[in-house]
């Protein structure tokens, strides 16, 4: 069974081939585009997807080492996430398809990111808790069983990797800013400030007072001590950021007693968020899975291994080639 | 030679099919938007009309534009898929001509057409076209105009602006891109279709970011 996965959410353009649930290649082009304007502009997004999907297509196929004719199915993001991003790869998918006579597998782009931890760990058992965490989405999920989801707490206003972009913005630091602020923060002192961590009774997340407090605290500072202490700042903000994101996951987990808790999404890449939830995973014995860095930004390997789960768990005859399958820019991960 | 057409730079997606010189069928959605949706059970329409496969195509066809944004993003991201999944030829043509060649067809004693196409944004595209029986030609470079700017306009003038914002005695209305015309054009022009997939429709308006 050979499934070709096609993502283009967001700005990420890529392309995996996947066999028999091993992912064989994936090729991504980060659009660089946007650094400029501080943040994704979708009509330039748009236009990019659209001019390299072929490239990119091309790229996967070759480190692959297979052809067009050997793929058996193609799974393609149909949201959430930008409509003319979605729109690109929706079409660019139903052309092959349709060429190729093999059935499309829509796939949710946040499922996506949850089934990202199959890649590595085809292990993992049901049920766990997944916080699910990126530029977009703040949300921790119980998922009982394949393809069940529960929403447990989501944020109420920004999502932690938009908090993080827009303080690493504030510091003079630039986009995309959750690889810049780790990396500060990782020679930082987390101790050197406390900032305040938001709805702590709460299930659910709110991240614009902390990035309030980062923008009186940089107003009240002289421009030479941020410039001098921007690594500790950045690991006393990530503290706040992560102690708010593990400690929800944590209790999510006994709430539901559950015995495995899972990360997905572009944050979940963040050593100290790791480093935390494997702290406490250890210290209450839960098992806890997160995918390599590559899996854990948007790429397509994802898509394809959830078009496969959903190939495995229904069978391939359930597909077909749908000529109305639609871009849906606010998708639900559950109906 | 088949070669499979479409233009889906307007809110009227257009669909057909070319067998070596002729028009063996042609489809036009009477709808409004949403392409992403119709487009491919329109060509599934011509092929079966045909009896032919998508295997059977040799080369694809697109409008490129100039138009509206999501329909060209429809239309090429589509077509790009069909080809590079079928391993043949592709050729953008520009949605312009091919209106020009619609209007040349009717009016073929005209030396000069002015072709004007919608904008979207109280604007059309604008620029003249000659026709030498083999192919039109684009005799100055697209211009992209407001509402009411057309006193430029000498002679015949057509395009798919609605009458009522051009107020122009010597303008013909009812002149749209069509899959038709792109696929005459993709006929006469068959030498320059390629495998080269990362083409990009051809917008003529910069995107800004406020």
């Amino acid at each position: 069974m050979i499934v070709l996965g096609i993502e283009s959410s967001c700005d990420d353009t890529s392309v995996s081939v996947l066999k028999d649930g091993h992912i064989l290649s994936v090729a991504v082009n980060t659009q660089l585009e946007h650094i400029q304007f501080g943040g994704v502009i979708p009509e330039i997004a748009s236009r990019a997807h659209l001019k390299n999907f072929p490239e990119v297509l091309e790229k996967a196929l070759s480190d692959s080492g297979l052809i067009l004719n050997d793929v058996d199915a193609i799974g393609v993001t149909y949201g959430p996430g930008l409509v003319g991003p979605l729109l690109v790869g929706v079409n660019f998918a139903k052309g092959l398809a349709y060429s190729l006579k093999v059935p499309v597998v829509p796939v949710n782009h946040i499922e996506g990111h949850i089934f990202a931890n199959f890649i590595d760990h085809p292990e993992i058992e049901y049920p766990f808790i997944v916080l699910v965490v990126s530029g977009g989405h703040t949300e921790i999920v119980f998922v009982p069983e394949s393809e069940k989801y529960e929403l447990c707490g989501k944020t109420r206003d920004d999502a932690a990797g938009e908090c993080i972009d827009k303080v690493s913005k504030m510091l003079g630091l630039g986009f995309p800013g959750g690889r810049i602020m780790d990396e500060y923060a990782k020679s930082g002192n987390k101790d050197f400030e406390f900032f305040p961590r938001g709805m702590k009774n709460s299930h659910d997340f709110s991240f614009s007072g902390l990035k309030t407090s980062l923008k009186y605290y940089i107003d009240k500072h002289d421009k030479e001590f941020i410039k001098s202490n921007l690594n500790n700042i950045a690991a006393s903000f990530m503290d706040s950021v992560t102690d708010s994101l593990a400690d929800k996951l944590i209790r999510a987990a006994k709430k539901h007693n559950c015995r495995t808790v899972l990360l997905a999404g572009g944050v979940s890449a963040n050593s100290m968020l790791r480093e935390k939830i494997t702290a406490q995973s250890v210290k209450k014995g839960l098992k806890f899975f997160y995918p390599q860095p590559k899996y854990c930004t948007d790429n397509a390997a994802m898509i394809a291994m959830s078009a496969f789960k959903k190939i495995q768990k229904y069978g391939i005859e359930k597909f077909s080639f749908d000529s109305e399958l639609d871009a849906v820019p606010f998708l639900p991960l559950s109906e | 030679m088949y070669i499979l057409a479409a233009d889906t730079s307007t809110e009227f997606a257009s669909v057909a099919l070319i067998k070596d010189s002729g028009i063996v069928s042609d489809l036009r959605d009477s709808g409004k938007q949403a392409h992403n949706q119709k487009l491919f059970d329109m060509i599934d329409r011509v092929l079966k009309d045909e009896g032919i496969r998508i295997r059977d195509i040799d080369i694809f066809a697109i409008g490129s534009g100039p138009g509206s944004f999501t329909g060209l993003r429809v239309g090429v991201s589509a077509f790009k898929g069909m080809a590079i999944g079928s391993g043949k030829k592709i050729i953008a043509v520009s949605s312009m001509d091919a209106a020009a060649l619609k209007a040349f067809s009717d009016f073929p004693d005209e030396k000069r057409i002015e072709i004007l196409l919608e904008g979207r944004q109280k604007d059309f595209f604008s620029a003249g076209y000659s026709y030498d029986g083999k192919d039109v030609r684009k005799i100055n470079e697209i211009v992209v105009r407001p509402y009411g700017d057309y006193d430029y306009i000498n002679g015949l003038a057509a395009g798919n602006v609605e009458k009522q914002f051009i107020e122009h005695k010597s303008y013909k209305s009812g002149y749209s891109p069509d899959a038709a015309y792109v696929g005459m054009l993709a006929y006469m022009r068959k030498d320059s279709a390629s495998k080269d997939y990362g083409f990009e429709p051809e917008y003529y308006k910069e995107f800004k970011v406020r």
